[in-house]
């Protein structure tokens, strides 16, 4: 029984189970992108990450031309707290190497 | 619950709460319920100048459907026991629902 | 809402999910947060300093309110409302 709770992924919740401790990627609504390793979860998708980079699209202002034009910002942040419901998509880790 | 649990650990501690206006407060964690609402006291807004609206306020309480993230210090964060309850609490959760499954099933054939 | 029963009979300041700024006494609290305020004003912020408009009495719907906060009096009899220069706060966007 164990075994198999363990083991197989049945349902999508049981694929966010298997990534508990490894760097997932997750976007968010509003344009944001956050990487980092997932310690917690619930069904609402709540999330406790580390090691967090977030990655967030923003307008930004070319001082020569005048032009907006869309620009990333970036920053780390060590240990989050992750509300479920601005939760678009969860990428768990590439099992590929 | 696993939530409301690990803030409970938390009251005390100095957090972060940034909230879906892009508003963020520090202040210690005086409590928490089951709706992860949150009050805060002796509390900062980041960027004082630019959001002054809280200048005149000190202990607050944050609707948790308002909140972003919350930054935690993970000097306080014991990992390994928040990954076995994760664990714990989707088996849990999968036995309420192969119940709740079952019980539908028997009513049908009734 | 026990949470909210230490700001019973206190001078609090909402910030709604739209972006206002109130300040009342709080009055009445239920399990939703909807909220009574009684002699509120609300504070509006812009480029040329902060303005007040009273509003009378004002029940806001619980989804309405982000946060509450406690006014600590001293602290807001020494604000200089026609100095503070800011935006108006965003709203919530979920």
């Amino acid at each position: 029984m164990d075994k198999k709770e363990e083991g197989t992924v049945e349902e999508p919740l049981d694929l966010i189970r298997l990534s508990l401790d490894e760097r997932i990627f997750v976007k968010m609504r509003q344009d944001r992108e956050l990487k980092g390793k997932l310690h917690a979860y619930d069904q609402h998708l709540n999330m406790i990450l580390s090691d967090v980079e977030e990655t967030m699209k923003v307008v930004q202002i070319d001082s020569d031309t005048g032009e907006e034009f869309i620009g990333t910002e970036k920053r780390n942040i060590k240990m989050l707290f992750v509300r479920g419901d601005g939760v678009i998509l969860i990428s768990p880790p590439l099992r590929t190497s | 619950m696993l939530f409301f649990s690990f803030y409970k650990t938390l009251v005390g501690k100095e957090i972060t709460v940034e909230l879906k206006n892009d508003l963020s407060i520090t202040g210690l964690l005086q409590s928490v319920d089951q709706f992860l609402n949150i009050k805060l006291k002796d509390i900062k807004v980041n960027e004082e100048e630019k959001y002054p609206y809280m200048i005149s306020v000190q202990n607050c309480f944050i609707r948790g459907s308002v909140v972003r993230y919350v930054h935690l210090p993970a000097g306080d964060v014991d990992v390994e026991t928040l990954q076995d309850h994760s664990r714990l609490e989707a088996r849990e959760q999968k036995k309420v629902q192969q119940q709740a499954q079952q019980q539908a099933q028997q009513a049908q054939q009734k | 809402m026990a949470m909210l029963e230490q700001y019973l009979k206190k001078q609090v300041l909402v910030l709604t999910a739209d972006g206002r700024n109130i300040i009342g006494t709080l009055r009445g609290i239920d399990q939703t947060i909807n909220i009574i305020l009684e002699k509120c004003v609300e504070r509006m912020y812009s480029d040329e300093g902060v303005q007040e408009i009273n509003l009378g009495v004002h029940i806001i719907r619980g989804d309405d309110v982000a946060v509450i906060g406690e006014i600590d009096q001293e602290l807001d009899k020494n604000l200089n409302l026609s100095d503070i220069i800011a935006q108006p706060m965003k709203p919530i966007v979920h």
